[in-house]
Parts: C-alpha cells; structure tokens; sequence
C-alpha cells in the first residue's frame, strides 16, 4: 500500500503530460458548452467600449505577439465587432514588433474593418514603437511627432483620420491589448482623463485589479476567460468561449494532480513513511 | 574637458529632471516644447539601442562561431544564418512572400508552440511544488486550487462557494498585498530617481557606485 502512495507521490511527467494531452483535446472534438458566469469588471469594459459614439476615435495599443493570440485575439476581435458597428473611428498602435501579423489577422476576423471601413479615414494603423513611457507620454501631446508615417510608410498628414485624431484630447478611451496597460493610466488617464480599458493577459488579474478597483481602469477583462465574456455580451460566442471548455478541464486536472501528489504525502505523513 | 568627464556629465540628469517637472507642474509653452524634444531624444535613443543589440547579436554569436565554442556555434551559427536572412527579407523584399513566410510559418508556429508547451510544465510545477509539508503549504495550495477553480467554470458547475470563495481570496487575500507592492515600488522608482539625479547612483553611469 505504502508502495502505491509513495509512487502518487512522485509519477513520471511523461504520464500526466499524455494524460493532459488527451483532456485537453475533449472539448476540441466534442465542446461541453459549460456556462460561463460574466464578472463585473468585464460588463465595465463592455458599457465603456459600448458607448463610445460614432465619430469618436479610439486607440488601441497593442502588446501582443502572436503567442498571446490564443489569450488575446479573441477578446480584441469582439471589442472591434462593437466599435466597427457604432462606427468608431480606430487608431491602432503597438510595441510588439510582429504586431503586421495581428492587423492581418483583425482585418481576417472582423468584416467590417475589410468591407466597411476606409483605410485612413476610419482607422489608421500606426505600427511599432519604441521608447517606452516617454513615447506614450509624447503621443499625448503630439502623435504626429513620434509617427511621422503609418506602419505602410504613409506620410501621416495624408491620412485625413488622423488630423483629427493628433492629441490625448481628441481621442474618447484607449483600449490595451496584452500588456502595457499602466503606461497608458500613467500618461493619459491621470493628467488628460482619458479612460483606459483593458483586455488582458491572464498573468496579470491580480496586478491590475488594484487600478481597477481604484477606477484608474474603468474596465478589465483578463485572460481567455475574459475574451469569452466579452464575446457572450456581445452576443458572439466564438474561439474564446470554444477554448473555455480546455480551461475548466485543464484547470480541473491540475487540481485533481494535486489531490493525488497530496495523498501521498497525507499517507507517508500519517504513517510516518517517507519525509 | 576633464570638468566634463569628472563633474560635468552628472549635470545632465539634474537638468532633465527639471525640465521635465517643470513641463508637468508649470505651463510654459518653452519649457514644454524643450520636454517634448527630450521625450523625441528617448524615442531616437531607444531605437539606437535596437541597433546596438543587433550589433551585440552579431559580436557575441560571431564569437562563438569563430572559436568553436563547444555545444554552441551551431546554435550561433542558425542564430546568425536566421538573422541574415530575416534581415535581408526586411531589407530586399518587405510586404512580399520571402518577408511573410518566415513569419508566417515558422515564427508564428514556434511562438505559438513555445506558449503552449508551458501549460504542462505549470502543470508539472503544480504538481510537484503544491505538496502540504507544513500549515502555510497547505494553505497556499488551499487557497491556490479555490483560485483554480474559481477561474474555470467548471469550478462553478461543481460547487457555486468555489467561485464567492475565490473572490474573498483574490479581493481581501491578494489585493493588499498588490497594493502595497506597487506602492512600495513607486517609492522605490522615486529614491532612485533621487539619487540619479543627484548624482549618487554612479552605476546608472556604467561606474561604480559611492
């Protein structure tokens, strides 16, 4: 018996790395459609996205690579599906370097933005930058300055959106996708009051929760999770309510893997077995 | 010269600091104009520093190469080749399929692999650290599994309490702890910022510190 405990206590990875392997492919083949209960600071980020009037323009900064696209991607398709169907105006920026690949993506994912949207009039995409919280702060006063052309090597005067579109103040919320999200809170929120919103990494809940308490963001969605209650509020379910069903069971498994790590060592403490 | 070397450097910190608390505190069209140049001046400067890393790039896997340093020019040696190539995309042909394919097939795949190959080994860091050796480890894997399942609907399909429980934890658990954090850090960022630019921080110079 004490045999049997003591192995719980210390099973080959190789066997739980199958073992997860094959949970995790379950609801790609057939979905549980678990119900998803939708949290607070997501119905915030919805109303705050939501009610951005047509005409108004919003930035959008990107601090996603395309690892985090399972993570991020679905929850920024479903914020773009709100702001292309009230016609607002998007400027989008980003400090990842392969951010060409995520406006390819958005334009695949979201019609609107390939069929009713006018490159440069509705929504122009800055690309990369560089400089950290400096360049943020910049941007507030003066975005011409640090993009002097678009991520296609427009001239940036060509683009009619963005002289109306040249100063914190002519922007209606900034929505932050990944990560960076403080920068925007420190630079644009605090001295010129526009609203952060952001759609997170799962990894940093619990580091951004503190700013949203404080109503530093007036919204926050993290993780897939997050993703798959802003596509439910929308109406949309899609790849992040899909993923959700690998979440439960994965998260499932990595407790039920702890019980049993755990029972070993319950037993070996009881008996007075291995320390 | 030697004023500038010894003593004249350390003014410099001293005089953006100013300047850029001025612009801040003060509207004076003068002073906002010179913040906005230095703030233009970081932007160049870190893009500098792109370029410096592409020249250390080559420095140190050049090295390795040269020397044959054992179980690492190979791996140098396709650091390198992927980087010429990479660059010479970029550089000869951006916005056509010899720029997009690298990308697209083999960055795109790998990032993507990379991330989802850490999910099994949190799970095997899960399962081999959460062991209940003492009180504060039973209660750190307690309140870690509620977490877990408090995220996950299916959590909450088992056992409504998992979800209010993990809310207690998070909101009255962690977020203190949170907040403390991140004001100890801008106290943090302020003491340095002091000792910068007054001077003392000597190691922000690349020398030693006083």
């Amino acid at each position: 018996m004490s045999k049997v405990f003591s192995k719980l206590e210390d099973i080959d990875r190789r066997y739980y790395y199958w073992a997860i392997f094959l949970i995790l492919a379950v609801p790609f083949i057939k979905p549980l459609g678990m119900p998803i209960s939708i949290k607070q600071s997501t119905r915030d980020l919805y109303k705050g996205v939501d009610q951005v009037e047509p005409g108004e323009v919003v930035l959008i900064d990107w601090h996603m690579s395309v690892s985090t696209w399972p993570e991020c991607l679905d929850g920024l398709v479903a914020e773009l599906k709100v702001l292309t169907s009230h016609d607002v105006k998007i400027v989008i920026t980003s400090i990842s370097v392969d951010c060409e690949m995520s406006w390819n993506k958005v334009n695949q994912l979201v019609p609107a933005l390939r069929d009713k949207y006018e490159y440069g009039k509705d929504i122009v995409f800055l690309g990369y930058y560089a400089g950290g919280e400096p360049t943020n702060q910049q941007m507030a006063i003066d975005v011409w300055s640090v993009f002097p052309t678009d991520h296609f090597k427009t001239p940036i005067a060509e683009l009619p959106l963005m002289a109306e579109a040249r100063t914190a103040n002519d922007y209606a919320i900034v929505l932050t996708t990944g990560e960076n999200e403080i920068v925007w809170v420190n630079q644009w929120w605090t001295p010129y009051g526009v609203p952060v919103g952001v759609m997170g990494i799962a990894m940093k809940g619990s580091a951004l929760q503190p700013y949203y308490n404080s109503g530093d963001i007036f919204g926050l969605a993290v993780g897939v999770r997050g993703g798959a209650e802003f596509e439910l509020l929308i109406g949309e379910p899609a790849g992040a309510v899909t993923r959700m069903d690998s979440i439960s069971l994965s998260h499932l498994s990595v407790v039920i893997l702890i019980i049993i790590a755990n029972t070993g060592v319950l037993y070996n403490k009881l008996t007075g077995g291995k320390k | 010269m030697a004023f500038i070397k010894t003593k004249g450097f350390l003014a410099v910190p001293l005089i953006i600091a100013v300047v850029m608390f001025a612009d801040y505190f003060i509207a004076v069209k003068e002073v906002a104009s010179l913040a906005g140049i230095l703030r233009t001046w970081a932007l160049v400067i870190s893009s500098m520093a792109l370029g410096l890393g592409v020249v250390n790039l080559v420095r140190v896997h050049g090295k390795n190469i040269y020397v044959r340093k054992p179980g690492m020019w190979i791996f140098s040696t396709v650091t390198l080749f992927t980087f010429t190539v990479v660059f010479l995309a970029g550089v000869l042909a951006k916005q056509s399929d010899l720029w997009n394919w690298p990308f697209q097939h083999v960055y795109t795949t790998l990032q993507q692999t990379m991330y989802a190959a850490t999910g099994f080994y949190i799970v095997s860091s899960a399962y081999r650290a959460f062991r209940a050796r003492n009180v504060d480890a039973t209660l750190l894997l307690i309140s870690g599994c509620v977490v877990a399942l408090r995220n996950a609907p299916i959590g909450e399909a088992i056992w409504g309490g998992f979800s209010v429980l993990g809310d207690w934890f998070m909101d009255v658990g962690q977020l203190p702890g949170y907040r403390v954090f991140a004001m100890v850090t801008g106290f943090g960022i302020i003491a340095y910022s002091l000792r910068v630019i007054l001077g003392s921080e000597r190691g922000f110079y690349g020398g030693r510190r006083e």
